[in-house]
């Protein structure tokens, strides 16, 4: 394997994280979740398919002049749209902000420590859920009718899903 | 032609690393009913990048192949812990869960979900369990530093991404 298959992976994912930075601080997306597929599986794909008649390639002093063969574009890629994946798993902790990250930062700032209702009183308990029912909603998960929120395909397909997945594992449905 | 054949199965057996992945939790998970889920889950993570990255390095012996297959491995085991731990611990993925039981569910109920403490209570117990912190005299205090310090880089990296708050500290 060519190293050049690792720098046009590794700088395809790179490429993705700065326009994912520069587009969220200009403005971030309403439904950010699909937008976040599309940057981190979308880019790396035109910039796999650009490397196939040597666009990126041969733009590296020491490569000039070469360009990936279809294989090595598709190992590339696969590269790309591994670390974009893992991104894609962490960018919820931020987004959402965990309650579990910010009970550690608040502690990290009481060297003496915090009662648990000391704690509680730096959360607002309806925010920490409206917040994720409006992101479902965003996100076309789940949809508002005058009866109460109901799952749309995709929220029952992602549903479903967790709770078989968890069936195999042998733990019972449970998130958070 | 016998070199491309051999990099294509290579490929193959890359994307199908997920699978290695969620084989290796099975196994360990129904091995051991009683033991810590997500404890459980990152020991599977670990023998799923052994088993990925020494298979690839017995189909493709060189240096680059090798570090190639061991970021492509441990970016998707990474992926695929929090895939887990998403099922675990996400309040996005319980309240899809209750309302799929439900068929419908008004909002004050998804509410109703989360009554008094109970959602930090149960984040604080786990956080006992793993170590991150203690509870001493009722106070609860800073243990470990290993999840203290991805809550600082993640609070950074939610500046960066521009969100309102920007980081606690």
């Amino acid at each position: 394997m060519r190293a050049a298959v690792l720098l046009v992976g590794l700088g395809a994912f790179t490429l993705s994280l700065l326009l994912h930075v520069a587009w969220w601080r200009l403005g971030r997306p309403r439904a950010d979740v699909r937008y976040l597929f599309l940057v981190f599986f979308g880019v790396p794909v035109v910039l796999a398919a650009a490397t196939l008649v040597g666009v990126p390639v041969s733009s590296v002093p020491f490569l000039a002049g070469s360009s990936l063969s279809l294989v090595e574009a598709a190992a590339a890629l696969l590269l790309a749209w591994a670390l974009g994946a893992a991104y894609v798993q962490t960018y919820p902790a931020a987004q959402a902000q965990s309650p579990s990250l910010v009970v550690l930062l608040h502690l990290g700032g009481a060297p003496e420590g915090l009662t648990q209702d000391e704690l509680l009183a730096r959360f607002g308990p309806s925010s920490l859920v409206g917040n994720r029912i409006d992101d479902l909603v965003t996100n076309a998960f789940v949809r508002e009718t005058p009866e109460g929120l109901t799952l749309t395909l995709p929220g029952r397909i992602l549903a479903s899903f967790f709770a078989t997945y968890r069936g195999i594992l042998g733990l019972r449905p449970k998130g958070g | 032609m016998a070199a491309r054949v051999s990099l294509v199965a290579w490929l193959v057996l890359l994307c199908g690393s997920p699978l290695v992945f969620f084989t290796c939790h099975v196994l360990l998970q129904r091995a051991r009913p009683g033991a810590t889920p997500q404890g459980v889950a990152l020991k599977a993570c670990a023998l799923g990048v052994l088993v990925v990255v020494g298979a690839s390095l017995v189909w493709q012996p060189q240096l680059t192949a090798g570090l190639y297959a061991a970021l492509v491995a441990g970016a998707i085991g990474y992926a695929y812990f929090h895939l887990f731990n998403m099922s675990e611990t996400a309040r996005r993925i319980r309240i899809l869960r209750e309302i799929h039981q439900a068929g419908t569910l008004p909002v004050a109920a998804v509410h109703g979900l989360y009554e008094g403490d109970e959602l930090i209570q149960r984040r604080l117990e786990r956080m006992v369990t793993l170590g991150q912190i203690d509870l001493r005299e009722q106070r609860y205090v800073l243990k470990g530093q290993t999840l203290y310090r991805a809550a600082q880089v993640v609070a950074a990296w939610r500046w960066l991404l521009g969100f309102q708050d920007g980081p606690s500290r």
